[in-house]
C-alpha cells in the first residue's frame, strides 16, 4: 500500500490547487442530471406504457398501441444500456444528422430504458389496485382517464414507491457508462484526476464514497415520501 | 324509465343472462332477488353497461345505451351505483370521494359553456364549482351525521359508515335512479340496519331503486315490485305481498321456504 499519506496529498493538490474539483462538480451536475430527468421522462413514459397494456383490448386501437409497447418494451431491456447509448449517439442520431451534446443523447436515452422497466413496475402498481376502484369512478360516470390518472395510479404509486427508489439508485449508479459517449460525468472527473496525479487510489475511494452518499441520500427521501404518502392507509 | 329488451350476457360460452325484459318506471323500487349465480349481480350491472351486454337494448330516458357508440359516461353521471364492498376511493378523503365526480361533470360543463352557450349562462370559476361542490357534500355528510367523519380516509370508517357515505356519494351526482349491488352483505350484523335506514329514506323521498340484495325484510317493506332472477330470466314477478305470500313458480317456492 506504500504511503499513503504520500497518495493523499498528491489527491489534494490536483483536486483542490489544480482546479480538480471544478471537474468532479461539473461530473456529480451531469450525473444527477441525466438520472433525475431520465427518472422523470422513464416515470412518464413507463406510466403510458403501463395504461396501454391493461386498456381493454376489444377496440383496434388499443391493440396496435399495445403492440408497439411490447415491441418498445422488448427493445430496452434487450440490450444493454451501452449498446443504446452507442446506436443513438454514433448510429441513429448522425443518420438523422441531428448533433446534440453527449450528455443530452445520455439524458434521453436513460429515459427511454427506465421507461421500459418502469412500464412493467407500473402495471403491477396499477395491478394491485382493487379492481373496484376502477368500478366505482367508471360507475359514477368519469371517464378511463380521468379514474386512472386520480384514483388508481396514486394508489398504484404508493404501492410501488420502494421500487422506483431502487431503479433511481439504479439510474444513479449506470450514469457511469456515459463516458462511452464522452459525457462528464462523476466517473470520468475522477479518472482524470487520477491520470493527472498518476495516482487512482484515492480518487477512487472518493468516487465511491460519493456515490454510496447520494444514495443513502435518495433513501431517504424515498422514505420521507411513502411515509407522506401512507397517510391514508389505516393507523397501525 | 328503463326499459329493458331481451337482454343477454354471456361470458365465453358460458350464458348468464338468457334474454331479460323488464321496464322500470320513474320512482319505483324494483328488489332483485336470486340464488347465487342466477345473474341477478349481471343483470344489475348491465343496467349502466358496467359489463357490455351480449345483446339486447337498455333504453335509459329514451336512449339505447347498450350501443357501443352511445357515450355511456353521461348516461352512467346520471345512474348511481352502490356496491358490496363499496369502491370508496381509498386515496381521497371522504368528502373528496363525494365532491370528486361533482367537479369533475361541472367543470367539463363549464368548459364546454365557454364555447357555446346559448342561454348565456354565467361562468363559474374551479373556486365556485369547488365551493357548491364541498357545500352540497357537507350537506349530504351532514345527513348522514358523518359530517365530523369529512376530512377521514375510508380506511378508518367502520363498514356501515363507508356504505352510507357511498349512498351519499351516489346521491351527490343527483341521479335519477340508484342501483344497489347487495349494499348490505359485506357488512357486519350489527351495522345492516344503519344501511337499509338510509335506504328506506331514500325510498321514501321518491327515488327510483334497483336493489339486488338478500334483505326479505326490506323488499317485503320497501318494494313496489320484487323480480326473481334465476338461470338468466325472470321467473316471477309480482308486488311483494303476492310474490312472498302466494308464489307461482316452483323454484320461488323452493327458495323462499330456504330463506325465510
Amino acid at each position: 500500500m506504500g504511503n499513503f499519506g504520500l497518495k493523499i496529498n498528491r489527491f489534494i493538490e490536483v483536486f483542490i490547487d489544480k482546479g480538480g474539483y471544478k471537474e468532479v462538480l461539473t461530473g456529480l451536475e451531469n450525473t444527477l442530471k441525466i438520472a433525475v430527468i431520465g427518472l422523470i421522462i422513464g416515470i412518464v413514459i413507463g406510466t403510458l406504457i403501463a395504461v396501454v397494456r391493461v386498456l381493454p383490448k376489444y377496440k383496434l386501437l388499443p391493440r396496435v398501441l399495445n403492440g408497439i409497447c411490447t415491441f418498445y418494451v422488448a427493445f430496452f431491456r434487450g440490450t444493454p444500456m451501452v449498446v443504446q447509448l452507442l446506436l443513438s449517439y454514433y448510429v441513429a442520431l448522425p443518420l438523422m444528422g441531428i448533433n446534440l451534446p453527449s450528455v443530452t443523447v445520455a439524458t434521453a436515452v436513460f429515459g427511454l430504458n427506465s421507461g421500459a422497466y418502469i412500464s412493467e413496475i407500473m402495471r403491477g402498481g396499477i395491478m394491485s389496485v382493487d379492481p373496484g376502484q376502477m368500478e366505482g369512478g367508471r360507475a359514477m360516470g368519469l371517464p378511463f382517464s380521468k379514474t386512472m390518472l386520480s384514483i388508481v395510479i396514486p394508489q398504484a404509486v404508493k404501492n410501488i414507491l420502494p421500487t422506483l427508489g431502487n431503479e433511481f439508485i439504479t439510474l444513479i449508479k449506470e450514469t457511469s457508462v456515459v463516458s462511452f459517449v464522452g459525457a462528464l460525468d462523476l466517473y470520468v472527473a475522477f479518472n482524470r484526476i487520477g491520470s493527472n496525479s498518476y495516482e487512482f487510489m484515492v480518487p477512487y475511494l472518493v468516487m465511491a464514497l460519493i456515490y454510496i452518499v447520494l444514495v443513502l441520500i435518495i433513501s431517504g427521501l424515498v422514505k420521507v415520501m411513502e411515509r407522506s404518502l401512507r397517510k391514508s392507509d389505516r393507523s397501525r | 324509465m328503463i326499459e329493458v329488451v331481451n337482454l343477454k350476457k354471456s361470458f365465453g360460452k358460458n350464458n348468464v343472462l338468457n334474454g331479460i325484459d323488464v321496464t322500470i318506471k320513474k320512482g319505483e323500487k324494483v328488489v332483485v332477488i336470486g340464488p347465487s349465480g342466477s345473474g341477478k349481480s349481471t343483470f344489475l350491472r348491465c343496467l349502466n353497461c358496467m359489463e357490455d351486454p351480449t345483446s339486447g337494448n337498455i333504453f335509459f330516458g329514451g336512449v339505447d345505451i347498450a350501443d357501443m357508440k352511445v357515450d355511456i359516461n353521461i348516461h352512467r353521471q346520471k345512474m348511481g351505483m352502490v356496491f358490496q364492498h363499496f369502491n370508496l376511493f381509498n386515496n381521497k378523503t371522504v368528502i373528496e370521494n363525494i365532491m370528486l365526480a361533482p367537479i369533475y361533470v361541472e367543470t367539463k360543463r363549464m368548459s364546454k359553456l365557454r364555447f357555446k352557450n346559448p342561454n348565456n349562462e354565467p361562468i363559474k370559476t374551479k373556486k365556485q364549482i369547488k365551493a357548491e361542490a364541498k357545500e352540497n357534500a357537507m350537506k349530504l355528510l351532514k345527513r348522514i351525521g358523518l359530517e365530523e367523519k369529512a376530512d377521514s380516509y375510508p380506511s378508518q370508517l367502520s363498514g356501515g359508515q363507508k356504505q352510507r357515505v357511498a349512498i351519499v356519494r351516489a346521491l351527490a351526482m343527483n341521479p335519477d335512479v340508484i342501483l344497489f349491488d347487495e349494499p348490505t352483505s359485506a357488512l357486519d350484523p350489527e351495522m345492516v340496519g344503519e344501511v337499509l335506514e338510509l335506504m328506506k329514506e331514500l325510498a321514501n323521498d321518491g327515488m327510483t331503486m334497483v336493489v339486488v340484495t338478500h334483505e326479505i325484510g326490506f323488499a317485503r317493506e320497501v318494494a313496489d315490485r320484487v323480480l326473481f332472477i334465476d338461470d338468466g330470466i325472470i321467473m316471477e314477478e309480482a308486488p311483494p305481498k303476492e310474490f312472498f305470500e302466494n308464489p307461482k313458480c316452483e323454484r320461488l317456492k323452493d327458495f323462499l321456504s330456504k330463506v325465510l
